[in-house]
């Protein structure tokens, strides 16, 4: 082969390679920000429709601590607790946080 | 485990119970504790009827018209009259001479009680209680001024329950500023706390079994009343209890055998739980305006709602005992 047509192969088969490398790089920033995009939405839609994972974890762990700090009550006891409202009205705002759980009492004849 | 420091000791002819949750700016839930304990056990020193030389006892052997008394005597004495007006003379704290010929002369912390199904079989008919015709607890008069409890020689005060009402409330006062407290004076409970959190309060089953109902209270008390602990068999073999029938100075078998009553104050408490099982069961609910819960001869179990619902509801005890 001639020496001039080696060198025009071989600009051609560079060409080639250029072309391909650019290709390739532009797959993959096409491929990089299609996802970002995707992920982006997904994340987006699930704000969007109320369901903050994370705000939602946080509810139940605050519910659970409701339940545990009260027993469960009859129907009785719900009209029974009624009756606290006469016996707190007086009773003065809470100044401080309490490190305690005050404890059950049991009240009987004596 | 509530963190609260609770101290059970014996005071009032029974058990005693302090519970200090958090300091105050002044005082540790310990020391605070303490210092419950020994006011209670000075109360109880001062106003037993049991103790030869308790104020109470002086007050009671004084031959004089006008008696000079301490705060306690007096507050005592106060509360005896106000328990008579309260309860239309059901509640009478005069009643003493029929109590000990009924057979409670001490403080029968030694003797042999009678089970409270035997009580009730042997009992006579059931009948609601009436008041003393004479009313002897109006003659009381306190000067807190001077100092003096007046009334007539011979006239003497039974403490009972007014006592333990009253104590609760006095050693609750000291404590307020505690985030939570409760002070249990064998039955008559004062409960409270500067943080306001919810305290959940059993109610014991005269008959042995498991707590028959639970109650939530923030700031307020719970005092209950009944003729199961303290019922003896009398020489002649009739059933006795300590909660007497004014009118007759006869034990009260009305058809109900323990009060549960919700109030303000243990004081108060107290004296709604007496006189609603004096009254029997056709009126004993409305002796609870704050609620309550009344437990019958048959171990029936009736709730009674407080300020909001005038209405009551009646739960057999077993279903009680199931949704439990």
């Amino acid at each position: 082969m001639p020496n001039e047509d080696r060198r025009r192969l071989a600009r051609l088969r560079l060409r080639a390679r250029r072309a391909r490398d650019g290709e390739l790089r532009r797959r993959a920033i096409f491929l990089s920000l299609s996802l970002f995009a995707l992920l982006w939405v997904a994340v987006f839609a699930q704000m969007v429709s109320g369901h903050d994972p994370v705000l939602s974890s946080g509810t139940r762990v605050a519910a659970k601590t409701k339940q545990a700090a009260r027993h469960p009550t009859s129907s009785a006891q719900a009209q029974a607790s009624t009756n606290q409202d006469e016996l707190t009205g007086t009773s003065s705002t809470a100044t401080q946080p309490a490190p305690v759980t005050p404890a059950p009492v049991v009240t009987s004849q004596s | 485990m509530s963190g609260e420091t609770a101290l059970r000791f014996g005071c009032f002819g029974a058990t005693a119970a302090v519970h200090v949750g958090g300091s105050s700016p002044t005082h540790s839930a310990e020391g605070a504790a303490e210092r419950s304990r020994q006011r209670l056990l000075d109360v109880h020193r001062s106003l037993s009827r049991f103790i030869a030389d308790s104020e109470l006892s002086r007050l009671n052997r004084s031959p004089l018209t006008a008696v000079a008394a301490g705060p306690l005597i007096c507050s005592l004495a106060g509360a005896a009259v106000a328990a008579g007006r309260r309860s239309g003379g059901l509640v009478d704290a005069t009643q003493l001479g029929p109590l000990e010929r009924a057979g409670y002369e001490d403080s029968m912390e030694t003797t042999a009680t009678l089970s409270l199904e035997l009580a009730l079989a042997a009992a006579p008919p059931r009948r609601p209680a009436t008041p003393d015709p004479q009313a002897r607890w109006r003659t009381i008069e306190v000067d807190e001024r001077l100092g003096t409890v007046s009334r007539p020689p011979g006239l003497r005060l039974d403490s009972g329950g007014i006592a333990k009402g009253l104590a609760a409330d006095l050693v609750a006062a000291s404590l307020r500023s505690h985030p939570t407290f409760a002070v249990d004076c064998a039955g008559d409970i004062r409960i409270g706390g500067a943080a306001a959190l919810p305290r959940n309060v059993l109610v014991d089953d005269p008959f042995g079994g498991e707590p028959l109902h639970e109650f939530e209270v923030t700031h307020g008390a719970v005092a209950t009343s009944g003729i199961g602990r303290r019922a003896w068999l009398r020489p002649d073999g009739s059933p006795a209890h300590h909660l007497l029938d004014p009118g007759s100075g006869q034990p009260a078998f009305t058809g109900i055998v323990q009060v549960t009553a919700l109030a303000p104050t243990a004081q108060l408490a107290e004296v709604l739980a007496k006189t609603a099982l004096l009254r029997g069961p056709q009126e004993a609910a409305r002796e609870l305006p704050y609620g309550g819960v009344l437990v019958f001869d048959d171990r029936s179990l009736e709730v009674v709602r407080g300020p909001s619902t005038n209405a009551a509801i009646t739960i057999p005890t077993e279903i009680m005992r199931l949704a439990a």
